[in-house]
């Protein structure tokens, strides 16, 4: 396959960035993404160039490390696919491809198309844990959980917070990440005692480092690699106005 | 309690929603046009003469219009700032032209309102149609809504701008509607999308039920007194 690509290259977060265009004539289309553009930086190293800057970790789909917006789909056009595990073949010979970083204030770019998602990092420290007693391992099932809850926190779990709800979205807005965190530990018994502190504590800091707000566009839905509902962000909405208007004194 | 964006957007739609209530109410009121002069005018009559009730539905109106885009305003604000380098391309995938046009729609409509109101309610717009009377059996003369609403409504541009109007609001309830549950957080698995379709149908309903009256008066089927 032949590619035409063009990618976004910054030096820093504070200099300016630009599309850089790429030719490559040899693509094989049993190529992850990541591989393909492992092929150009062999390239881009053997000419003494500056090869383009991304992150990845695990390759398989569930680190959450990968992640740039292709021809305008945060992960590339495919559903419930991080961009590790998108494959060439989902492109045609000939095709121009735009590459891009995850674009929000809240994620500013370090280098390329790296950015830095420790934003992510403290909203989780400002609630997204259960506080218990560390020790000997308690006995399994010792707390019994209803298997709808189970269910219902297990999907949210699924989240790697990679933030591609936040590319997605028109808004900039970190609400899929957030209430995805919020329900899979309010949706547990373990979760209970700290669920209306903890949803008020990521809200405020989600809108501290500066996301925008949710309108419902659900784009962050459809670019979800592991498919999280919007429905945990209806979840988060009435846990947090409960937390508002009920109190946080009256609150289990 | 109204510090983070979700609470204040949970005012958005309690607003909005508030005004979607009245848009129906207000259609209901209108489609009297089509029962003739002495049903609508004295529909008009009654309304006025229950002076508390309108005037707390006024302000309570008014109060939903000036917090609903007190806060959309705001709220936008912080989205414009939240990805200040836009992307080359965006591909929408779930998004739609009338969830994208939201403060468009939202900001003509706001602007229409103020006509309409100089036009209907304070008679300022054609006042020689304001100025007509009607004699109401049992009460005497009241202002004749009818003939007003059916003359202005033969005035090309009065119902031209109207149906632009009715067009955008029905736009703006296209998202409107099922978003406003969405952020009051009523979701569910099963019926969270036929309510979605629902409120389509909701929109669609009021703008062929809004866009009929000055049809009619356009095709000549209503035709002013005297």
């Amino acid at each position: 396959m032949k590619l035409t690509l063009h990618i976004w290259r910054q030096a820093g977060p504070n200099v300016p960035g630009r599309f850089e265009t790429y030719q490559l004539d040899d693509v094989s289309p049993h190529m992850s993404f990541l591989e393909m553009l492992d092929v150009l930086n062999e390239r881009l190293i053997a000419e003494g160039k500056d090869p383009v800057a991304f992150e990845h970790d695990c390759r398989e789909g569930i680190c959450g490390s990968c992640g740039m917006v292709i021809n305008g789909s945060p992960h590339g056009p495919r559903q419930r696919t991080t961009a590790c595990q998108l494959h060439m073949r989902m492109f045609r010979d000939g095709d121009e491809l735009w590459i891009e970083p995850w674009r929000a204030r809240a994620f500013p770019v370090l280098k390329d198309l790296i950015v830095d998602r420790s934003s992510f990092d403290r909203i989780i420290a400002a609630g997204g844990y259960i506080s218990c007693h560390t020790g000997g391992v308690p006995d399994a099932n010792a707390i019994p959980v209803p298997k709808p809850a189970a269910d219902r926190a297990f999907d949210a779990a699924a989240c790697i917070g990679c933030g591609a709800c936040v590319a997605a979205c028109p808004n900039a807005s970190a609400m899929l990440f957030v209430a995805a965190k919020v329900a899979h530990l309010g949706s547990l018994p373990q979760g209970q005692p700290e669920r209306y502190r903890r949803v008020r504590r990521m809200v405020e800091q989600m809108e501290t480092e500066g996301f925008g707000h949710c309108s419902n566009h659900y784009e962050c839905e459809a670019a979800c690699p592991k498919g999280i509902s919007i429905e945990y962000i209806a979840q988060l909405n009435r846990d947090l106005r409960r937390a508002e208007l009920v109190g946080q004194e009256l609150l289990p | 309690m109204f510090r983070t964006t979700v609470m204040q957007k949970a005012i958005v739609a309690v607003t909005g929603l508030v005004m979607v209530l009245f848009l129906i109410a207000h259609l209901s009121g209108n489609l009297l046009v089509f029962a003739g002069p002495a049903a609508i005018n004295s529909y008009a009559v009654g309304l006025r003469d229950v002076a508390a009730l309108l005037w707390t539905v006024r302000i309570v109106l008014l109060g939903s219009l000036v917090l609903h885009v007190y806060f959309t305003i705001r709220l936008r604000r912080l989205s414009y700032q939240a990805r200040p380098v836009s992307y080359r391309q965006q591909q929408y995938a779930a998004s739609t032209f009338a969830s994208r046009t939201m403060l468009l729609t939202g900001l003509l409509i706001f602007s229409y309102v103020a006509f309409h109101l100089a036009h209907f309610t304070w008679g300022k717009i054609y006042p020689q149609y304001y100025a007509a009377t009607y004699f109401l059996d049992g009460r005497g003369p009241v202002h004749d809504v009818y003939s007003m609403v059916v003359r202005s409504f033969q005035v090309w541009w009065i119902a031209l701008l109207y149906i632009v109007a009715v067009t955008f609001v029905a736009l703006h309830l296209v998202h409107a509607t099922q978003s406003a549950l969405q952020t009051l957080g009523i979701y569910h698995r099963r019926y969270t999308e036929p309510i979605r379709k629902a409120s389509i149908v909701l929109a669609v309903l009021l703008w062929i039920g809004y866009v009929s009256i000055p049809v009619a008066a356009m095709a000549h089927l209503l035709e002013p007194l005297s």
